[in-house]
């Protein structure tokens, strides 16, 4: 039970209950805990049994939006995903991810992967090292702002860098505005933008002279947004 | 989370909406002081001005908090409790201090001169002898515990009085390994870490023009943000991100001129080095500035008091640090009339042993230290507890050597009881769990009646 609430938690964020270990004896827990916790002795502790069931659930693959209001009770009944907020590892790492066309993996130089881990490790000392507390529902701070706004690691990897960074990448060949914008938003967000976003950022574009300016603007505005640091 | 939690990271006297703010920004700064040439004060000594005007007569003056953390843990022997000519007294010798019959350290001949200003206990006593459990301890008041993890002074006194600056309200300068944390209160309460003030603080300033970075911004909020929100958790914001409030008070504090207070060069060279040209020294007149305009804690840390080996020159090196920075500080806040509205605490995990070891070091040494507290809510110019001169050292009985015992708790009593919170009220932890401020008893005997 204990292990299968933590996968759970590590897969949403955040722990069923209160708390990841504290499981209460005298309170009724999800019925479904139970079902996965004698699936998962059954199949001999399989991890990657148990993630995929988890992966497979409706909870798990509900989005985080809906077209009714959505409240707690929503995301506590599984209803809506919950909105988490990203570990800071997690946005050390997306944000190094977003700044590369290519997915930087074991089969990457080992440059990119020193880079990966070195800058890493730097920008999450300053965002803050939630340690023991990583399933904490913490707002975003002060200096995680400042950070990702006006701090060196997002300046490298949006700004000019024709060898390496994706924001250069799309500047130069993209064919059109629209592949431009899409690109980044794949690149950073990893989803299209929605029509709103297209013809806002089409028309700031368009009107710009300093077009690579532009798209490092751009690159800059995604990474800053909520949606960037939150697991939703 | 609490509605006192939302509105931790904005201004609540002073809200600038962020188009004021950036509106401000792009008209250059052509209104503030920093640009009118002196024709308009500093906010710093406008702030001086104000807090003139407002004086001791005001109840309503927020209560600060200035912690001098001592990390690694200093000898008592060497720093405010010395046993020169005995056998555990080492090569410290004890110098006479303003207060008639109490002595001190030679190593701290400024902060002698000053001891009419303070309470020291040196009766402090722990149960923890490992620097990061005893960290822990020091820092919050509890003993390290896996369920959750406690508030530090700086967080509870922010936590419990709202009113704010454009710059963070609570600081941690120089941090080393154990920054102030909010804990269960909340990483919004977090201390905000700066390096050497000699340096200007991280990630402050935009990294493009004025209209770029209105743009970015603009960007931001109006469009990409708005449509996340779209159809997502309903009050997003205000129950759980804290993304644009966040956001808000990091633009105001770019433009804000109380960041003056992190800049220490300003000040004249005579003051700068009175408190030392070292990095621990600009921090305590630093922290001096930040709660001159508005910060409420600030902690400056000052390592190298881990003398297992060599124990006399490595404090005789840390003491020649601190004995400058502290009595300074303690002048500035007199001469400004704010030591009566500011604590100022100086002290670190644990003490060093009694007995020398083979290596003319002190190992760690938690039953009978010195803890030096000056300022609003104290007493001035007394001692409580002592160690003795000749202590038997008998491990089945180490409070046997003290004199009016204290724990750590109790300090944190003290301490929460300077700055007006009582310390047996219980707080809720996020997930409902009552707890007390401290589970200590303020030393009345230092306390002002």
């Amino acid at each position: 039970m204990a292990a299968v609430s933590h996968v759970w938690a590590l897969m949403f964020g955040k722990p069923i209950g209160d708390s990841v270990d504290d499981l209460p004896m005298d309170q009724t827990h999800p019925k479904f805990l139970d079902v996965l916790a004698e699936d998962f002795v059954h199949h001999g502790f399989d991890l990657r049994r148990l993630i995929g069931l988890i992966a497979c659930s409706d909870a798990f693959r509900v989005a985080s939006r809906a077209d009714f209001e959505v409240t707690t009770e929503h995301e506590e009944n599984f209803a809506v995903f919950p909105l988490v907020r990203l570990r800071p590892e997690q946005v050390a790492g997306v944000l190094i991810q977003s700044a590369r066309i290519k997915r930087i993996d074991r089969q990457s130089s080992l440059f990119l992967q020193l880079q990966a881990i070195f800058d890493g490790d730097k920008f999450v000392q300053r965002y803050g090292d939630v340690g023991e507390d990583e399933f904490t529902a913490d707002a975003i701070t002060i200096t995680q702002r400042l950070l990702m706004m006006n701090g060196g690691m997002v300046a490298d990897l949006i700004g000019d860098n024709p060898v390496l960074n994706a924001s250069s990448h799309v500047a130069m060949f993209a064919t059109d505005e629209t592949q431009a914008i899409d690109s980044i938003y794949l690149s950073v967000l990893n989803r299209h933008p929605t029509k709103v976003e297209l013809d806002h950022f089409e028309s700031q574009l368009l009107s710009e002279k300093k077009h690579r300016q532009a798209i490092e603007d751009l690159a800059w505005v995604l990474v800053n947004s909520s949606e960037f640091a939150w697991n939703h | 989370m609490t509605d006192q939690e939302h509105s931790s990271l904005c201004d609540p006297q002073a809200h600038f909406g962020r188009r004021t703010l950036l509106g401000r920004t792009l008209t250059g700064c052509a209104m503030t002081g920093r640009t009118a040439g002196g024709l308009m004060m500093s906010s710093i000594a406008r702030s001086l001005a104000m807090a003139d005007e407002t004086g001791l007569t005001d109840p309503a003056r927020p209560k600060n908090v200035i912690l001098l953390w001592l990390e690694g843990g200093a000898s008592q022997l060497e720093t405010f409790d010395p046993h020169a000519g005995t056998r555990i007294g080492g090569e410290t010798n004890a110098i006479q201090t303003s207060v008639a019959g109490l002595q001190i350290s030679d190593l701290l001949p400024q902060i002698a001169e000053q001891m009419h200003l303070c309470s020291l206990v040196r009766s402090v006593t722990g149960k923890e002898g490992d620097h990061a459990r005893a960290v822990y301890n020091a820092k919050t008041g509890f003993r390290p515990d896996p369920t959750l993890r406690h508030p530090s002074v700086g967080s509870i006194l922010c936590h419990a009085d709202q009113r704010g600056s454009d710059i963070p309200r609570h600081i941690s300068i120089l941090p080393e390994s154990s920054p102030a944390r909010g804990g269960y209160l909340g990483a919004a309460y977090d201390a905000f870490k700066i390096g050497d003030p000699a340096s200007t603080v991280p990630d402050i300033t935009a990294r493009t023009d004025d209209n770029r970075f209105a743009r970015r911004i603009s960007d931001l909020s109006d469009v990409v943000e708005k449509e996340f929100r779209r159809g997502r958790l309903a009050k997003m914001e205000s129950m759980r991100t804290l993304h644009q409030s966040a956001t808000d008070s990091a633009l105001k504090m770019m433009s804000s001129e109380q960041l003056d207070a992190f800049d220490v060069s300003s000040e004249s060279k005579m003051t700068r080095d009175a408190f030392g040209d070292t990095p621990f020294g600009r921090g305590c007149l630093a922290a001096s500035r930040l709660i001159e305009v508005g910060s409420r804690c600030v902690e400056v840390t000052l390592s190298g008091w881990d003398s297992h080996v060599a124990n006399h020159s490595l404090h005789r090196s840390a003491a020649g640090t601190l004995d400058p920075a502290l009595a300074s500080l303690l002048t500035r806040l007199k001469d400004r009339d704010l030591l009566e509205s500011t604590l100022v605490v100086c002290g670190g995990e644990f003490g060093r042993t009694p007995k020398m070891n083979a290596a003319e070091g002190r190992d760690h040494w938690p039953h009978g230290f010195s803890i030096l507290l000056a300022g609003l809510g104290m007493r001035r110019g007394v001692v409580y507890g002592s160690t003795s001169p000749n202590p038997k050292l008998d491990p089945n009985q180490p409070l046997a050597d003290i004199e009016n015992p204290v724990t750590i708790e109790d300090i944190h009593a003290t301490i929460l009881t300077a700055i007006g919170i009582e310390p047996s009220n219980e707080i809720e932890t996020p997930i409902g769990r009552p707890m007390k401020r401290s589970e200590g008893k303020p030393i009345t005997e230092i306390l002002m009646a």
